[in-house]
Formats: structure tokens, sequence, C-alpha cells
């Protein structure tokens, strides 16, 4: 695992409300997108993924239902709660401005010269 | 190939107590473990070259394991180091041997021994009764229970070495789920079973000694305390603990208040035993929800 990667994981449970906003969503998928999304760079340990819908779960963030699959085993779907949207909002604005101290910190000499 | 998922992740938790929330999250992860390995087949990878793939994706589940166990009375903060969590790392090392594969049992052996064990237990019942016959006094129900705990106890050592009984349950798909909790409930069964054997035979035993008839049932009182307590160490259930606990509580004061009304036939005042044991249960039940939360 890169530096890159322990950085996201401190993320993972935004990650996880950003795959639910639009739709409801199991383990496997939301994995699968992020697969997707990051073209194979980046993927979670399920044990990552369960520990963080644990914790999503605990703090009202998400909702969790068994569907009723006619074949196959029966899936645990994960649903977005009022709470989680306005958090997820939050914690998006507070990446965002993470994200441009970082810039200006890191930033070498010359890259902000106009 | 779900049976394998399931062997695995069974493993992987052993030792976290069967609770509705793992079992349900182990349910969950052989569900998308199963999807990941479909998809992996279809992408062309082969069944163990899936399966390990799958099986490496899961990664450390130790913080997992932490997390459930936060709402798991039994377990205080700081007992975790006790728990061994096997880790799915060997798997892309040296090891040719997974660590989630089951020791491989000699089956023919297995059932010989088996056999051998159930149909001596059975010879013991049988005959039971003979020593009874022949030596008509204390002896002879001495030596009847000593045979009837022998075959007991000789069941119970076969269920616990012979793990062929479970290897067949975990091969039923629908219940799977529920397989550690059926073998606990089987061995509890047993103990239980062998447990309240003693407890009569201790009885019959005392009372033909001492003829102490009117005071000796207490023991009963006593048994079915202790069996609630055992209930406790062996059904950890946090829903019914402070029931259990405080009804312990409640027979020990009323076998406590028939032996000291008898030893000192002091009925008029010994009846305060009953209030006051009922009272510490009270006390008792609150203390242990304080404590849970």
């Amino acid at each position: 695992m890169s530096i890159a990667s322990d950085l996201i994981r401190g993320h993972t449970e935004t990650i996880i409300l950003a795959n639910l906003l639009s739709h409801d969503s199991y383990g496997y998928e939301i994995n699968k997108s992020i697969q997707q999304k990051t073209a194979g760079q980046y993927e979670l340990k399920e044990a990552t993924l369960y520990t963080a819908f644990r914790r999503l779960e605990e703090g009202g963030l998400i909702a969790s239902y068994w569907g009723n699959e006619t074949s196959g085993a029966r899936r645990r779907y994960y649903a977005i709660t009022t709470k989680g949207r306005l958090t997820f909002a939050r914690l998006k604005v507070e990446w965002n401005a993470a994200k441009e101290l970082i810039d200006i910190l890191i930033a070498e000499e010359g890259d902000y010269a106009n | 190939m779900q049976i394998r998922f399931i062997r695995m992740i069974d493993d992987l938790f052993r030792g976290v107590p069967h609770s509705r929330k793992v079992l349900e999250l182990k349910e969950e992860m052989v569900q998308n473990l199963m999807e990941k390995f479909n998809d992996l087949l279809a992408q062309g990878k082969s069944e163990e070259a899936a399966f390990e793939i799958a099986a490496a994706s899961i990664g450390d589940i130790g913080d997992l394991v932490r997390e459930l166990r936060k709402d798991d009375p039994f377990y205080a903060e700081g007992e975790d180091e006790t728990i061994v969590i096997h880790g799915m790392d060997s798997i892309d090392g040296m090891d040719p041997e997974p660590v989630y594969a089951p020791p491989p049992p000699t089956p023919e052996e297995m059932l010989r021994r088996s056999a051998t064990a159930v149909s001596t237990a059975t010879m013991l019942f049988i005959v039971s009764p003979a020593p009874l016959l022949l030596f008509r006094n204390r002896m002879g129900v001495l030596l009847l229970f000593a045979m009837i705990a022998a075959g007991v106890g000789l069941l119970v050592f076969n269920r616990l070495m012979n793990p062929r009984a479970a290897d067949r349950q975990a091969e039923s798909l629908e219940n799977w789920e529920e397989k550690p909790d059926a073998e606990r409930k089987k061995l509890f069964q047993s103990l239980v079973s062998a447990f309240w054997l003693v407890v009569t035979a201790v009885y019959i035993l005392y009372s033909f000694e001492t003829d102490n008839w009117y005071i000796s049932w207490v023991i009963f009182l006593f048994a079915a305390a202790v069996s609630e307590l055992l209930k406790i160490v062996f059904k950890p259930n946090p829903k019914k603990l402070y029931g259990r606990v405080s009804g312990a509580i409640v027979l020990s004061s009323v076998a406590f208040y028939f032996i000291i009304s008898f030893a000192t036939d002091a009925w008029h005042i010994t009846w305060v035993l009953l209030p006051l044991g009922v009272a510490l249960s009270n006390v008792v039940k609150a203390f242990l929800q304080i404590k849970r939360k």
C-alpha cells in the first residue's frame, strides 16, 4: 500500500457516502464502482469497508436493509440518511478547504508567480 | 465454492461471540465475496486464482472485530489481545496450505472411534441397573450412577473430538450461520443432562445415607441456580443476563431459607431471608445494568 492509499483511507467514510448519494448500494457494488472510477488504482479492503459501514450506521449516517434477491444469496443494502447527506456536504467542504491549503503549503517557488 | 468462503469467514471470526450482528456480517461478507468471485470467473480467472484474489481482498479484520466487540458486555476494553485473528496475508506468501483449510481428518478412523465410544456408552447405560440388583444397597446406587456418568462423559467427549457432525452441518447451506450456535447448544445440553444426573445421584446418596429427606431436596434449588449461572457462561445472551443472575439469587435464598429454618427451627424470623433475597437480586440487577452502560 502506497502513501496515497493511506491518505485515501482516512476518507473511506466520505467515499462511501458519496457512492450512496444517488442510489442505495451494497458492499461489493460500492467497491467495484470505486475500482472503476479509479481505473483499478484503488480498492478498499473488505475489512475496511465493513468497519466503515458499521461506524456510519452507528452514527445514523446510513441505514441498512436486506434485499429480497430471487436467485442467489440476499444482499445487504445501504441507504444514506438525511443526516448522512448533511455530513457528506460538510465533509466535502472541509476536504476542499484542506486541499487548497495543502496545495498552497507545498507549492514550490514560482508555482504561484503570475 | 460458497462453502469454502463460509469456512474461511467462520475461521476468521473464530472466538468472536455469535451475536445477531456478527452472523449478519458473516452472511454479508460471504455474499459479497461470492459475487466478487463470480465476477473474477467471468473475467477468465481460474477457480483457484479467483478464490485467492477474493480471499486476499478481505484484509485485516482486527478493527472490525473490535468494533463489533464494543457493544458486547462480556468483553471489556483491553481484552483484545487474547483473541487470535487469523491473518489472510500468508495467502500470497510461501504457505502452500492456506490458513483456513480444515485439518485433514482420516474419516474411517474418526468413524470407528466414534462408533466405539457410542456403543460403549450405550452398553454402560444398559448394564447400569445390574449393580443395583446385585448389591441392593448404597454401593449399588453408587455404581449405577458412576456407570451413567461414565457413559454421558463418553458421549460428550465423542462429540467434542469428532468434527464430522459439525462438518456435515456446515455443508447444509440454509443453516450455515446457525452452525456454531447449534454445536454449542448441543454441547451445552449434554453438559446440562450430565449435571442433573450428578445432582440426582448426590441427592439420592445423601438422603439414603443421612435420612434427611425433609431438607435434602433443596439441592435441586441450588442446582437450578447453578444451571442458570451455567447458561450465562455458555450462552452469553446480554438480554437474559440480568434475569438469570437475579433468578439464581432468589433460588439460592429460598434454599437457604429452608436450610436455616430446619436447622434453627426459628421459622418466626427466617422468612426475612425471602424479601432480603429478592432485594439483593434487584440490587445486583441494577448494578449490572449500570455497569453495562
